[in-house]
């Protein structure tokens, strides 16, 4: 790391670990919407209507994956408390943090996930939780040559190492 | 190649899923006392041609519960439900 390659469209794909920093998961249940939306605005967020669009302050990226379930990144570690209707999960250490940048990274990712990457369907600034090798991760689109993805952390050695083979080789 | 809609995810590939059985089997009420009603709720399905209601699971994407239209012949797909949602509508028409 970082992995080097182009894709057979002649686009330059940079493959990269970084770190993570800290990422949490609130669930809940009926009330959810209310007691995640008031424990987000503590900290200056607010919970998304929106099961697409990426919500970003500062060093703090959320994404809303389900109904009931929000998924923070942060650089510091967030003072989010359970409660009877609230599940607070530290799943810092469960994923594993990669990035893809350059020309060729949405099509490289359009070659190993059955997602559309073009900005059209996968506009900057909106995320998606999909398979990659029947493994579930969530993908991030940042910039438009940029994506995030993070993957389970007992997939790492096997999830890089299925995407810098395709893209010496295949993509 | 089946291509499901999620309703928080979007239109999905089928290999994000997985298949949950039948939704249309209702459990028997909890004081029902021939064998018979259980034996039928849990092992005994029909293999229906044509439209039919599916519980699938957005495995690697929200992780919901849904519920599925799908004509078994032809595949076509006429809706899909967040089965929490299915569920909550039945409970307010049996209230
Ligand atoms: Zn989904």
């Amino acid at each position: 790391m970082p992995a080097h390659g182009v894709t057979s469209d002649g686009a330059a794909v940079v493959i990269n670990e970084t770190n993570l920093g800290f990422l949490t998961q609130l669930a809940g249940w009926a009330r959810f919407s209310e007691v995640a939306d008031a424990a987000l605005r503590a900290q200056s967020l607010s919970l998304s209507e929106n099961f697409r669009v990426t919500v970003r302050r500062g060093m703090v990226t959320a994404w809303r994956i389900a109904p009931d379930r929000v998924l923070i990144r942060s650089d510091v570690k967030l003072s989010l408390e359970s409660s009877d209707d609230l599940a607070v999960l530290d799943l810092s250490e469960a994923r594993v943090c990669l990035t893809l940048e350059g020309a060729g990274a949405a099509g490289l990712l359009s070659r190993v996930i059955a997602l559309d990457f073009s900005e059209a369907a996968f506009p900057v600034g909106t995320f998606a939780q999909t398979a990659l090798h029947h493994v579930g991760v969530l993908v991030d689109r940042p910039g438009r040559d940029q994506f995030t993805i993070l993957i389970p952390t007992t997939w790492t050695t096997s999830l890089i190492g299925l995407l810098t083979d395709h893209l010496a080789r295949a993509a | 190649m089946l291509r499901i809609h999620c309703p928080v995810c979007g239109l999905r590939d089928e290999t994000e899923f997985t298949y949950g059985g039948d939704a249309t089997m209702r459990r028997p009420d909890m004081t029902e006392s021939d064998p018979k009603a259980w034996v039928d709720y849990v092992f005994i399905r029909d293999n229906p041609r044509g439209p039919h209601k599916e519980y699938w699971h957005h495995v690697t994407g929200c992780r919901q519960w849904l519920i599925v239209k799908r004509d078994t012949l032809t595949h076509e797909i006429s809706g899909s439900y967040l089965a929490r949602e299915v569920a909550d509508l039945a409970d307010e028409v049996a209230a």
